[in-house]
């Protein structure tokens, strides 16, 4: 207190509170621009020298689903025949309830290995690309393929 | 002292009279002031909320109309790496500028690899980490984190991976949005 008196004196709350204010108001500002973002990890295609040998009859099948502008199509490689099936698009749409549906039914009957190759046609959005990674990594019952590799075909420059 | 009790009733009144002007002016003297202390207590609560959040993600990506990750059912959350982003527009390593897209094709200048700036590039943040890593830092660990637009096509995420792939990067992280069905 002037004079010193030795008087208590209150703190002047009012320019914290301006600062205090400001900074929300920035940090709202900030924040509304910003995404809730995830990140969905994939794996390279492996070279494996000798491709050409014989498979092992006993490994359990590598599950592909190939993605065009048509729809899925779905077939299984390795030692265990494994048959092909295509997901046509339904209404312009693709179809990945049916996709799910149908991996699920080829994790039961042809026990394949945990990782499955995705090979989209370079003309496939990345958005369908995505979703086509969600469809076949869980469904309503659990996890189907948890490890995901892109693959593309071969020949671009 | 008067005992007459007309004298006293009235000096009574009086002092009833000002028992209540004081109560009064106590009152008035409460309400005076505002009390900023329960406001600022919760301006600090408001604050630290915000700030906790926004700490919360390591890689803040603007999102804009120019890029616009896809929605994903992924919950992994993100793990910062070397980052390429894939606008409607542009690539870019790391903030920097590389290719340009036009119509949904990748814009190349010269004879080579029309990607073949995105593996230079790369290969320059691969030497860099791997120097910062001879002299105390993180090593490579091959992550590459692959934010991209969602009407990207395939051509130009397969063309990028191809790259990252020759630089051996061997584990892709797609940014997504949260949020999808």
């Amino acid at each position: 207190m002037a004079g010193g008196g030795g008087g208590e004196t209150d703190l002047n709350l009012v320019p914290y509170l301006d600062i205090m204010v400001n900074l929300i108001m920035f940090m709202l500002v900030i924040t509304a621009n910003i995404v809730e973002l995830r990140e969905s990890p994939v794996l390279a295609p492996r070279y494996v020298p000798g491709g050409g040998s014989q498979p092992d009859p006993n490994a359990p099948p590598n599950m592909t689903v190939l993605v065009s502008s048509k729809g899925f199509g779905v077939f299984g490689s390795g030692g265990t025949e494994v048959p092909a099936t295509d997901i046509p698009m339904v209404g312009g749409a693709y179809d990945y309830q049916k996709l799910s549906t149908e991996l699920r039914k080829y994790r039961k009957t042809y026990k394949p290995s945990d990782n499955l190759t995705i090979v989209p046609e370079s003309s496939i959005s990345y958005r369908v690309v995505v979703e086509t990674m969600d469809a076949a990594r869980e469904d309503s019952r659990g996890p189907l393929f948890p490890g995901v590799t892109l693959a593309a075909a071969v020949g671009f420059k | 002292m008067s005992t007459d009790p007309e004298e006293f009733e009235r000096n009574n009144d009086d002092d009833e009279v000002l028992m209540r002007r004081r109560k009064l002016h106590a009152h008035k003297e409460e309400i005076s002031g505002l009390n900023l202390t329960a406001m600022m207590d919760m301006m600090t609560i408001i604050l630290v909320f915000l700030i906790k959040r926004f700490g919360e993600a390591p890689e803040n990506v603007a999102v804009n109309e120019d890029l616009q990750p896809p929605l994903s059912t992924s919950t992994s959350a993100i793990v910062p790496a070397v980052a390429v982003y894939i606008s409607q527009s542009k690539i870019m390593v790391d903030a920097k500028p590389i290719l340009d897209i036009e119509n949904g094709r990748v814009v190349s200048e010269g004879s080579g690899s029309a990607f073949g700036p995105v593996g230079v590039a790369l290969e320059a943040r691969v030497r860099a980490i791997e120097a910062l890593a001879g002299n105390g830092g993180t090593p490579f660990d091959g992550n590459v984190m692959i934010i991209a637009d969602e009407d990207t096509t395939y051509e130009i995420i397969s063309g990028v991976l191809y790259q990252a792939g020759l630089q051996r990067f061997e584990t892709y992280r797609l940014i997504v949005r949260a949020g999808g069905k």
